[in-house]
């Protein structure tokens, strides 16, 4: 069960801004996607093992620098640049 | 008689460490972006570090490997199974909106250190990302600044974080213990431990209670502290700072503090509860990591030497002291500097002598790394070798020592070109200290009259008169049976 606190919380940390109504309704839908999700509690895994078996071999990189992007290229799609930094605005203090 | 009204309680300090050592691999840990120092911002990124849509995570087995090598130099349990997670936070300084680290299956588990006599356990070691750095531009500080810079070069740099059990009691103890950490991966060679340049960053989480208490007080963490003695310093400041509120009946409140050096203080940072709700969660990029015992066993096998193994090593097998070997091994050059030379000498504590006392002195005076002069080990040996065999005198080889430093000629080159063999010709010798005692009149009557000291004086003018060349010994016999009159 989502309630609409819980709901408040994660838009905060998301930083989403939510109207009183998108809060109700979102409890209320998320409450039933969790509830979906629930249902898989309700299959017979005593025979299975939960443990974390990797199916296919880790996938390595070795430590080479195999290339070297243009940063004018990389630095093109945001809003603000100065001077080859990204610029953004003011930061609040945490907690603010 | 009436005892006083107030009894002062005894507290005891409670410290555990987390510190993160940047590893020095060539390349970021899931992108093939370099991380060399003091490039132009943001010059070593790409797609990946800088988080844009669609890009995946390849895992540097570089900085695996150099995380199980540290986990095994510190007692740890390597993971058979290990994963990564995100911790998700927004701040400009991380792209992605979640810095990958390990969550539940660190690398590395269960280790420990022992300093001042006593285990300090470490509790887990694990991988993670870097984050970028910021510019506030408009002020000196984030207070006031009317934008910020983004670089983001050190974002994706692999890091070790180390995890200490809040085991240690005292600020000087914390201090050891960084400073062994430091050296361990020095030795290592998986780290450059640099506080100063944030190449290692050390966070103390501190808190008192009443001596003999099993639980802990409410701790502080802190942060911002650029070298050893600032550690140990921000403790005894914020260790004082808890007494004083408890002692006045206020409660000390779990929260971040920044060391300020320049005022020797720590002041809050101000940051809520509800920023460190970071809903870790297993990254569905990466695939769960298996370390087979094998690869573990091969990295234990080509473990490079240790601190405390170099510590036993140079007492037993050079026979010096506790504490000649200690001031080699803290710096792990010098150490290695010794175990050159001694290929070509065997005077082991007069070699010891020179590196700890004039070359570490013009070192400092000369703000010098031992690496960035020509001194090689076989000169050094030679030069020793040449004071032993009384070929120059030590006055001599420490005249000539700067151009040891400098040149790197040889020892024996530098004493012929500038004339400065030991002369132990008796009858040349004599001579000068004929006239020393002819010019220096009232001076010997006052030794004849029973001034003793003033002996010093006389082999002090023969010198002065040779050039430092004349063989103190010489002078020494020759001195006193003069003097005799």
């Amino acid at each position: 069960m989502i309630t609409e606190e819980t709901v408040l919380h994660v838009a905060k940390l998301a930083r989403l801004e939510l109207t009183p109504e998108e809060t109700h309704r979102y409890a209320q839908e998320l409450s039933k996607i969790l509830h979906l999700v629930d249902e898989l509690a309700d299959l017979d895994l005593s025979s299975s093992t939960l443990e974390l078996v990797p199916e296919h071999p880790t996938l390595f990189r070795e430590d080479k620098q195999t290339w070297n992007f243009d940063r004018q290229d990389l630095l093109s799609n945001t809003p603000e640049e100065e001077n080859g930094f990204f610029r953004v605005p003011k930061i609040l203090d945490e907690g603010n | 008689m009436a005892g006083a009204l107030t009894t002062q309680t005894q507290y005891e300090t409670v410290i555990g460490l987390e510190v993160h050592v940047q590893l020095k691999t060539q390349t970021k840990l899931f992108c093939a972006c370099s991380t060399q120092f003091g490039v132009e911002q943001n010059q070593n990124t790409c797609p990946i570090c800088l988080g844009m849509p669609g890009v995946l995570p390849v895992l540097n087995r570089q900085a695996v490997e150099y995380g199980i090598l540290a986990g095994l130099a510190l007692n740890c349990g390597i993971a058979l199974i290990t994963k990564f997670d995100r911790k998700q936070y927004f701040y400009p300084d991380l792209p992605k909106g979640y810095q990958i680290s390990q969550y539940d299956l660190p690398v590395c588990h269960d280790g420990y250190l022992e300093i001042m006599g006593q285990k300090i356990r470490i509790l887990r070691a694990h991988l993670e990302e870097d984050a970028g750095k910021l510019v506030h531009a408009g002020a000196a500080g984030l207070a006031g600044s009317t934008h910020s810079l983004v670089d983001l070069n050190r974002a994706g740099v692999p890091l070790l974080e180390i995890v200490s059990q809040p085991d240690m009691r005292s600020s000087e103890q914390a201090r050891l213990y960084a400073e062994t950490l430091r050296n361990i991966v020095r030795y290592l060679g998986v780290c450059d431990g640099n506080l100063e340049e944030g190449s290692m960053r050390v966070e103390a989480n501190v808190s008192i209670r009443p001596l003999g208490s099993e639980t802990y007080g409410t701790k502080t963490e802190l942060k911002n502290m650029n070298s050893f003695r600032s550690i140990q310093k921000a403790i005894d400041y914020e260790v004082a700072r808890q007494t004083e509120l408890i002692d006045s009946g206020e409660r000390v409140i779990q929260e971040s503090r920044l060391w300020n050096e320049a005022t020797g203080t720590t002041a809050s940072m101000r940051s809520k509860e509800e920023a460190h709700d970071y809903r870790y969660f297993p990254d569905p990029d990466l695939r769960p990591l298996e370390i087979s015992p094998e690869w573990v066993e091969r990295i234990r096998q080509a473990m490079p030497e240790l601190p405390l193994q170099r510590l036993n090593r140079l007492q037993e097998e050079f026979g010096l002291s506790e504490y000649d070997a200690s001031v080699l091994v803290e710096l792990k050059e010098l150490g290695d500097f010794f175990d050159e030379a001694v290929e070509h000498t065997s005077h082991y504590k007069a070699l010891t002598n020179w590196l700890m006392g004039d070359i570490t002195a013009y070192l400092k005076n000369n703000h010098k790394n031992l690496e960035d002069t020509r001194l090689t080990p076989k000169n050094l040996a030679l030069m020793v070798q040449m004071v032993d065999s009384n070929q120059i005198s030590s006055a001599i080889a420490k005249k000539i020592l700067p151009d040891l430093i400098e040149t790197g000629t040889a020892p024996d080159m530098l004493v012929k070109e500038k004339g400065l063999i030991q002369n132990s010709d008796e009858s040349q010798i004599q001579q000068i200290c004929q006239q020393v005692i002819v010019e220096n009149a009232e001076e010997v009557a006052a030794f004849r009259s029973g001034k003793e000291k003033l002996f010093g004086f006389f082999v002090g003018q023969v010198m002065k008169a040779s050039r430092g060349t004349a063989n103190p010994e010489v002078v020494n016999r020759l001195m006193r049976e003069l003097l005799k009159g």
